[in-house]
């Protein structure tokens, strides 16, 4: 009984709070801005995509999009590629070699802020 | 066999970081040109200054809640949701629902739900008589690491809970069948069955939670840029405001040196920790 009244709270909890801010913003894409400072949690007054137009429109969202995509396939096809092959060999190197690299990359995955910092290496 | 991938390692991962490591022993604005100090920036990093010591805090406190709190609702959402029933499917679904949003949205979602004249987490506090909860959460240095604790374990959560109900689902039925036959209650089996069962993949979520949270950088730059007053700041944070605002590119460099030995020290700590834990 303990366990299905918190079951039940808990999760019903934690989903009010996924669907209450995705419904705040799922609401105020079809406001104006005087209405989303105003009354944030109330329905629309008119609903409309004069937001979505002025998006399309005004912003370069076709662009972005596109970008986006093209960012994601490299990635995640070349993380694909070599990772499998990454993974085989050092799974099959069990010399010194193989131990070395994976540690290697193990720790290169973890320092991505001092790489950042590495990537003015390639400024003028 | 190794070279190849030796070679591509060392051009993309080892060349930057030794150049990382050489701009840490120089000041240079990027304009003028690199001047050798010596280790005078790591002298000044650990001596001559507060912000640093405030941010490390930060950081090890952040990390210490978003660790705490993930791992401990991941796997409370996991056990409750572990069985493939209609429902359950659709509230894994939910759950996960954040993971797939650009932590720049998530920082804007959270930035008005936490706004002190017109967010949600206000009204809300107000329209239940709590208006002693009705802060300003993200201008007030007391709570504004702890607002930004909470997103991250709202952003993250799921996705570590669709973890442990991969690893959940591989424990055997058997075990639980044997543990009813018994007469285990539900915490018994828990504690019995599922807990030592799961432990390896309470490493692995620890695991990557802890790195997750101790460079988070995406949802503090969007949402306060580690203000008020440095309140919170996190290494990540102040790394990049060092390099961009300020142009101190030897002394960010030797911050984000000192940062990764940080990131070392706690992940081999870590694992040493749940090793031990696991092999016992």
């Amino acid at each position: 009984m303990i366990y299905r009244i918190s079951r039940i709270a808990s999760l019903t909890l934690f989903a009010l709070l996924i669907i209450i801010p995705s419904t705040i913003v799922v609401f105020g894409s079809s406001k104006s801005d005087a209405e989303v400072y105003n009354k944030p949690l109330a329905l629309p007054e008119r609903w409309n995509l004069d937001n979505f137009r002025f998006l399309f429109e005004i912003s370069n969202v076709g662009r972005t999009f596109i970008n986006s995509v093209i960012v994601t396939g490299f990635s995640v096809t070349l993380t694909l590629i070599l990772s499998s092959l990454c993974a085989f060999a050092i799974s099959r190197i069990i010399t010194v070699t193989g131990k070395v690299l994976f540690s290697l990359f193990a720790w290169a995955s973890n320092s991505r802020t001092s790489k950042s910092c590495a990537n003015l290496f390639a400024l003028p | 066999m190794g070279l190849p991938a030796a070679l591509i390692f060392s051009i993309f991962y080892f060349i930057p970081f030794l150049a990382n490591l050489r701009y840490s022993l120089t000041k240079w604005d990027r304009i003028t040109e690199p001047e050798f100090v010596g280790l005078r920036n790591f002298v000044n990093l650990l001596t001559n200054d507060d912000l640093f010591y405030k941010v490390l805090g930060n950081n090890l406190r952040f990390t210490f809640l978003v660790v705490l709190f993930q791992t401990l609702f991941s796997l409370i959402f996991a056990l409750f949701l572990v069985k493939n029933s209609r429902v359950n499917v659709a509230l894994r679904t939910l759950f996960f629902f954040p993971t797939i949003l650009s932590s720049i949205s998530v920082g804007m979602i959270w930035l008005f739900m936490y706004d002190p004249n017109f967010g949600a987490v206000n009204l809300f506090f107000t329209r239940i008589g709590l208006e002693q909860f009705a802060l300003n959460w993200l201008g007030s240095e007391s709570s504004a690491l702890y607002a930004i604790a909470f997103t991250q374990v709202w952003f993250h959560t799921g996705q570590m809970m669709v973890i442990y109900i991969a690893g959940l689902q591989q424990i055997p039925q058997e075990l639980y069948e044997a543990a009813e036959m018994d007469g285990a209650s539900r915490w018994q089996q828990f504690r019995n069955v599922t807990w030592p069962m799961s432990i390896p993949t309470t490493i692995v979520v620890m695991a990557y939670t802890t790195i997750q949270s101790f460079r988070a950088f995406d949802l503090i730059f969007a949402m306060t840029q580690g203000g008020p007053n440095s309140s919170s700041n996190i290494f990540a944070v102040l790394i990049y405001q060092t390099l961009f605002n300020e142009l101190r590119i030897g002394y960010a460099a030797a911050q984000s040196i000192f940062f990764i030995l940080l990131l070392v020290f706690v992940t081999v700590l870590q694992r040493k920790f749940l090793n031990s834990r696991y092999e016992k």
